[in-house]
This record gives C-alpha cells, structure tokens and sequence, in this order.
C-alpha cells in the first residue's frame, strides 16, 4: 500500500494535466470574469442587455478544440494569414471611438477582432510590429471603446493637432480586469513601452 | 440687307477668341484623355491606391502621391496632383496608409516601405507598376504633404527608381515631440538633396511658424541654403520655396497652403477646397511647376 501511496500524488498531477490539456468540444466557451465590462459598455454607449450589476459576471470568450488554445493567448504572435481590415469589415469605427474614427480604423486595420455578445470585441490576433502589440494588445484581450473619458478629445480632422498627439493608449479588460494599455508615439519601441 | 450680315460677323469676330480658346480646350482634354483606375496592396492590412492613366495608348512614367497624416487619400488636395501629374504624362496614384497618427523615423519608414518595397510584390509600387501603361523604369517620382511628405523623400530609400521627390509642409522637427533628423537631415536619406523640392508655407505651425524655421527645415532637408531668402533653387529646380500668405487666396499660406476657404487661422482647416493660384498659377510654388519639375527626371 505504502508503495502506491508513493506514486498516487504522480498519478493525480498526470490526470490533472491531461485534463486541463484535453481538447473540448467547439462550442463550449472558457469562462472569463468581467465585471469591469458593464462600465466600458456603457461608458461606449452601448446596450447591456443584462440589467443591473452587482456581481461579477462572466463572459465567453471564443474557445478553439486544440488543447494549445487554452495556453496562455497571446504567445503565438507569427504573421497573420488574415488581413484585418477585411476581417472587421463589418465593424464601424464609431462603434470603438465615436469621437476618434480614425484611431479606430487604425485600430481595426491592425487588429483582427470577434464580436461578443455583450457588445464589446475580443482580440482575435494583432498585427506583429504594429503600435498596438508595440502597447501590449493580446490574444483574448476584450475591448469595448478606445474612447478615454480622461483623455482630451483630439480633432481628427485638424491634421498638426493629430500629429501633436504623442501617446496611443486605451483600456482593455483582460481576465476581469480593465487594463490601461499605452504606448509613446514619438518613442521607437526599444526606447519605451509601458502597459 | 446687310444688316443682318454686319451684326453676325460683328458677333463672329466678338465670340472668335471664346471659341477659339473653347476648341484649344477640348483639343487638350481629348489629347489628355485619362482614365480613372482603383487597386489595393498590403502593408499587413489591406489600403486602398486611387489613380489616373492616360487613355491613349502607350507606356508611362509613374508618379506617387502620399497625404498626410489624417488627410483622406483621395481627397481634394490629393486629386490635384494626381490631375496634374496625369496631364503631364505620368500613370498617377494617390495611397492610403496608417496615417491617423504621427510618428518616429522607424514608424514613418516602415510605412514608407510597404508603400515602396520594390522587393515586395504587396506593396503599393509593386502594384501601380504592374498596371499595363506604367513603365516604372521610365522612371517614379513623389510627393506628399507633411507626414506624406516624409515618407516622399524616404521613398529612394525602398525603391531605387526613384528619381526626385517633392515635398509639401516638410521639416524634420514636428512640434517640439518629434524629430525626424536622423531620417530627413541630407545624408541621411537616399534621396540626393539636388533630386528634391521642398515648398513650406510661412505661417507652418507644424514645421516651427515663421518664415525662417519654414526655410531653415526645408534647407535640412535639401543641403541647399540661401540665408534670408524666400527660394531657393539649384540649376535643375531642387531646392526649396517659401510660400508667403499674400500668394494664396485665403491669405493663409500655413502647413496646408493648398487648401482654400477654412477657418481663419485654423491650420489646414481648408481641407475641401484647393487654392486657385496653387492648382492654375503660374507660380514656382504651385503644382503645375511642380509636375513640370519632375517630369524633367523621367523619360517621356
């Protein structure tokens, strides 16, 4: 008995990590808590169909049947097959930025996203080399607006106001949690990057 | 009798010129007939390539447009060039790209690059040489406005066909947050400073404000200086032009001289309309000199 004792922890952490590997079927979903989305949703004007918060919710993100989905997203970064710009064709800038069309576009030009069904997108694959990978975007990350209620409005259609702005940043929600997510625009990316 | 005969020579000879002048017109459209034609190319994603060719039946040189930042690539001032550059002879393009922000030598080559890879079958020369009347090696030519601008003259950098490059509100200092010295200052580009055209306007808030920041950036720019005056120009017209407010019709000659009818005091604000002596006069500044300019760099 003593000498199964011996081998039942191994036995339970080999069980353990088979069934965390183990591939699901595709349509269940990976439970994510986000009780910071209902604020982005409103803050962007969208509808939140589930009334009154008070608890954390929890949200669905895409889940893929290869057990390699499941790892931590983000680390496969190699050059996209998709183009995002066709990808989020159906997206409207003014969804992301109603006041900022242009950062949206540049922002959907550069980052495949999946709508999900709270009214925010999650981050299919960004861009490699690009200003938002450069910010720290990834895989999995959901964003609701790129508007910044701290941030001033910039007129986009004032060309040396667009070109004095300096920073890229905007929130995300990343496993619950709203992440301010930034990078320095006139700072190559060796020089800066803080997220 | 005679009358009625009187009245219609007098109206004859009152209306010749008009006449004259309307057929000189048409002659020239139909000599200058042009087609409009759209294409894609990929720098990671997708943007969209507008242009001009002309109809009739032959190869030709090809001139790139690039706006600046936040500016709709096909918008007014934009169609001005490619119309002119078109008129001249040239197969002409204006290019969308990530233009909605600013940014470093890196950013701004990188977008000048999958603009002008010519290593790269995705990029935008790529896919306005392989249109039937272009014959790149007859030569490429650019221009661009403020950060379209800069990638005009980074332009040699990607593509050796390349021959000269204009400049339109261009510098390598914008706003105090951004210098662009170590790509822009001559040497530090592959376009040769007697291969390029720099026009600032004198009231360039982006570039500095004053005449003398106006000309001093373009001076880096080009290698070429001429301390105190409004142009300068080497033998074979590189070089550079202050435009002063008095030469442009809003009297606002800012980072958007070619713009017309904006708010008063606004930079770049007249972003509908295109300046008259800009897009007809016979000025050094405008861009029938400018076309004319470099069209001398290519072959016919």
């Amino acid at each position: 008995m003593a000498r199964y004792g011996v081998y039942t922890p191994a036995l339970l952490a080999i069980a353990a990590l088979g069934w965390w590997l183990w591939p699901q079927s595709a349509d269940t979903t990976q439970p994510v808590v986000a009780d910071a989305m209902p604020t982005q949703a409103v803050q962007a004007g969208q509808a939140w169909p589930f009334g009154t918060v008070s608890a954390p919710l929890v949200a669905t993100a895409k889940a893929g049947t290869s057990p390699w989905d499941r790892l931590p997203q983000g680390e496969a970064d190699e050059i996209l097959e998709v183009d995002p710009r066709s990808r989020n064709a159906a997206i409207s800038p003014t969804r992301l930025a109603f006041h900022h069309p242009k950062k949206a576009q540049a922002f959907l030009d550069h980052v495949a996203l999946q709508p999900e069904q709270r009214g925010g997108f999650v981050v299919e694959s960004v861009l490699p080399g690009s200003l938002y990978e450069r910010a720290g975007l990834k895989a999995g990350d959901t964003v609701y607006s790129l508007e910044l209620p701290d941030q001033p409005v910039v007129d986009e259609s004032n060309m040396v106001a667009l070109t004095s702005v300096q920073v890229l940043a905007f929130d995300v929600v990343r496993f619950g949690a709203t992440v301010r997510l930034s990078t320095r625009l006139n700072e190559d990316p060796e020089a800066h990057a803080t997220h | 009798m005679t009358l009625p005969h009187a009245l219609a020579r007098h109206i004859l000879f009152r209306c010749m010129p008009t006449l004259a002048l309307g057929a000189a017109l048409l002659g020239s459209g139909i000599a200058q007939a042009q087609t409009s034609f759209t294409a894609t190319y990929t720098n990671g994603s997708s943007y969209k390539i507008a242009g001009k060719e002309p109809s009739a039946t032959g190869k030709y040189p090809v001139y790139v447009h690039i706006g600046g930042t936040g500016e709709s690539y096909n918008g007014a001032w934009a169609q001005a060039a490619i119309d002119a550059a078109v008129a001249r002879g040239f197969v002409a393009a204006t290019v969308e790209y990530d233009n909605a922000s600013f940014g470093t030598c890196n950013t701004i080559s990188g977008r000048a690059k999958g603009i002008f890879n010519a290593a790269s079958t995705a990029s935008a020369i790529a896919k306005i040489c392989a249109r039937g009347k272009a014959d790149c090696s007859k030569g490429v030519v650019t221009g661009g406005l403020s950060q379209g601008s800069i990638i005009s003259v980074l332009a040699k950098n990607y593509d050796a066909r390349v021959r000269a490059s204009m400049g339109q509100g261009t510098g390598s200092t914008y706003t105090v947050a951004y210098n662009l010295e170590s790509c822009m200052a001559d040497g530090k580009h592959a376009q040769s400073g007697d291969r390029i055209r720099i026009v600032n306007g004198e009231r360039d808030m982006f570039v500095g404000g004053t005449e003398a920041v106006a000309r001093s950036q373009a001076e880096l720019v080009t290698g070429l200086k001429c301390t105190g005056r409004q142009s300068c120009f080497r033998t074979n017209g590189s070089g550079w032009y202050v435009v002063k407010d008095y030469e442009v019709a809003d009297l606002n000659a800012d980072h958007c001289f070619m713009g017309n009818l904006g708010a008063i005091g606004v930079q770049c604000s007249g972003v509908l309309a295109v300046d008259p002596y800009y897009r007809s006069g016979s000025n050094q500044w405008g861009v029938i000199a400018t076309m004319n300019w470099l069209k001398t760099f290519v072959t016919p």
